[in-house]
């Protein structure tokens, strides 16, 4: 009777041991680590094919480092794609993301991150339509980047506008990007000063490049600019801006924008990783610090990308 | 009875069975994709393209003329657009010729009809800031391009058609202007050679002295008439090319479909696919012969980039040297 009792006590405890055991194992294991294990093999090639893509041929591993508070990517729109783009690199690269999201989207998405919010565009662009938006944004430095820009924001989208009513715009999947060039530069990390230089030479191409106005003289008359000649916009919508604050022309001004900016990828020796790529007009403590920033990050990556557990190691740092 | 209802329950659903997705080829897949990205679906063109998938599977290179086929096309048939709507304003202006009403400024190139008289400042060329009503459209539009009401116009900003054809014009008068594309935008950023209508209301001379320069002759450039044979055959060499550069990318696609099947399905008359559904499925298609070509070329993903940023070291560390200052 003792025998069987001890019997009992024994089972019952290595039942408890074990099944408890195994139970708080089951609890510890992350929620993407779990996903990560119920992906098939061809779904983790993808997603891995993806986030390379993302961190060598975008900058989304900025993004995820926090020096960057959003990059965007376009994706031909699968139901506009002319036969002339398949096989192409831009094609390459939109099958890889699209696919990439796709499982993204299927087994991530709902898993809450404070460091990365990956979200696409559910319609084609208003302006580029023949694209859809692909957007990584870090919720933290996209904040602190609007806060401290907040007045030019409220600027363009209303007094009432804040951060994260900005960022709830952003991920929204139905709304479209804003097509604002200071913001745009401003969120996408090339610091505010560059964004408001850049803007200027962006507006003058755009009028270079769009619909004639009748029946106002031929733009490139206008303009002043040599060897602009056809530039198959035709069908873009006629535009004019006016020369800046201190200049008598928009060829003065032009020719100013284009000289004065140097790229900020020059300043950087070779690396696999190139840091997010935009004009530097500016050399205020700003652009300075967003140099620096993006220079550590850079190394960061590089050291990501050479993992073995490459993709694991990306789940973990967006996750954990 | 029983089996004779399963026969029939089998029988009702097969049709269903044999298009359902997973049935749907590959091939099939991506030959209604090329079809609907294609400008032009002519028997003549999917002829052009089975050559070039043809040619670049028996190891066929292309020249250096068929590789500009296309922006060679593009340029072309803007050029034969400009011949056409030259010719169409030639024809407009000898039609207006015939008309009682319309006087013209400049032979066969300028000319207005009267809509209202008006009885106020004359506008000279001295004068040119003016306030003027008008609209203005493209020959054959029955929409107008632009419109305005009330507008400051310095007629030295305007096309030379337009502040021609308003000289003599009397404060309260309307007229429309018929303008040839020479004194309009000839072959700019707009419809190439396009012939305009503008109605304008002169509505105040202003008393600002503004000279409007007198018209110079604008240069004239004869290019070569294009035919309409030609632009087919240089829109087929484009073909050509583009089924040459398809199967470039397709053939790697070896484990999914053959040349043989895609051949057959362009060829095919077959329905389009409409469903968003599909457009996973094909990009599906797409990713694996992206990665099967990398597999088989024993390729990175990186690789582009990789040159990419060896092109950058060459450079000169110019924000380097900037920054250090």
């Amino acid at each position: 009777m003792k025998y069987c009792i001890g019997l009992i006590k024994n089972t019952v405890f290595f039942f408890l041991f074990f099944y408890t055991g195994f139970i708080q194992a089951e609890e510890i294991l992350p929620e993407w680590q779990k996903s990560l294990q119920s992906l098939s093999s061809e779904d983790k090639l993808c997603l891995e094919s993806f986030f390379r893509t993302m961190f060598i041929n975008s900058e989304g591993g900025f993004v995820l480092a926090g020096s960057k508070p959003v990059c965007m990517e376009g994706i031909l729109s699968p139901d506009k794609i002319n036969a002339r783009q398949i096989g192409t690199k831009p094609h390459r690269r939109s099958v890889d993301l699209y696919e990439g999201y796709r499982v993204w989207k299927k087994h991530f998405e709902s898993i809450p991150s404070e460091k990365l919010i990956i979200c696409c565009k559910d319609h084609s662009d208003q302006l580029y339509s023949d694209w859809i938006h692909l957007m990584w944004i870090n919720p933290q430095k996209l904040i602190e980047v609007v806060h401290n820009n907040l007045s030019v924001f409220q600027y363009v989208l209303g007094p009432q506008v804040t951060p994260t009513d900005f960022l709830n715009y952003l991920i929204d999947p139905s709304q479209d990007v804003p097509h604002d060039y200071t913001l745009t530069g401003i969120f996408l990390g090339f610091g505010s000063q560059n964004a408001l230089y850049y803007r200027r030479l962006e507006l003058i191409q755009k009028q270079m490049c769009s619909r004639e106005s009748p029946p106002f003289n031929f733009k490139n008359e206008g303009l002043n600019i040599p060897n602009i000649g056809y530039l198959g916009f035709d069908l873009a919508e006629s535009f004019d801006t006016e020369p800046s604050f201190s200049y008598s022309t928009l060829s003065e001004e032009y020719q100013n924008l284009v000289e004065t900016r140097i790229s900020s990828v020059e300043a950087f020796p070779f690396s696999l990783v190139k840091i997010p790529l935009f004009a530097v007009y500016k050399r205020d403590k700003e652009t300075l610090d967003i140099l620096s920033r993006y220079q550590i990050d850079q190394k960061m990556i590089e050291n990501l990308l050479s993992k073995p557990d490459f993709l694991e190691q990306i789940l973990k740092c967006i996750f954990e | 009875m029983k089996w004779l209802n399963l026969s029939l329950f089998f029988f009702l659903i097969w049709p269903f069975n044999i298009f359902s997705e997973e049935n749907i080829p590959a091939a099939y897949l991506i030959a209604d994709q090329i079809k609907k990205g294609l400008e032009n679906q002519g028997d003549q063109y999917i002829s052009s393209l089975i050559s070039g998938i043809e040619a670049k599977e028996k190891g066929v290179l292309l020249s250096q003329d068929e590789l500009r086929a296309y922006p060679l096309y593009i340029e072309k048939q803007r050029e034969f657009l400009a011949q056409k709507n030259l010719r169409e304003a030639k024809n407009w202006m000898k039609r207006l010729q015939l008309k009682k009403n319309v006087h013209f400024i400049i032979p066969l190139k300028l000319a207005y009809s009267l809509i209202k008289k008006g009885d106020g400042v004359l506008l000279t060329r001295e004068y040119g800031k003016v306030f003027v009503n008008y609209t203005i459209k493209k020959v054959g539009d029955h929409f107008p391009e632009t419109l305005a009401k009330e507008q400051e116009l310095d007629l030295t900003e305007v096309i030379p058609g337009l502040a021609h054809g308003m000289l003599s014009m009397r404060e309260g008068e309307i007229r429309t202007i018929y303008i040839h594309p020479e004194l309009g935008y000839q072959t700019n950023n707009f419809d190439p050679n396009i012939a305009l209508e503008a109605t304008v209301e002169l509505l105040q001379v202003l008393p600002c002295r503004i000279e409007i320069p007198s018209l110079c002759e604008s240069p004239h450039f004869e290019s070569p008439e294009i035919t309409q044979d030609e632009l087919d055959q240089l829109q087929s060499t484009y073909y050509y090319v583009l089924g040459w550069k398809l199967w470039d990318h397709l053939r790697w696609g070896h484990k999914l479909f053959t040349k043989e099947d895609l051949i057959s399905f362009l060829k095919k008359d077959l329905p389009q696919i409409s469903c968003p559904e599909y457009h996973e499925e094909i990009n599906k298609i797409h990713w694996k012969i992206y990665h099967q070509r990398i597999e088989e070329e024993n390729n990175t993903v990186d690789e582009l980039s990789r040159e990419k940023s060896l092109n950058y070291s060459t450079h000169t560390p110019k924000l380097k040297n900037w920054l250090a200052t």
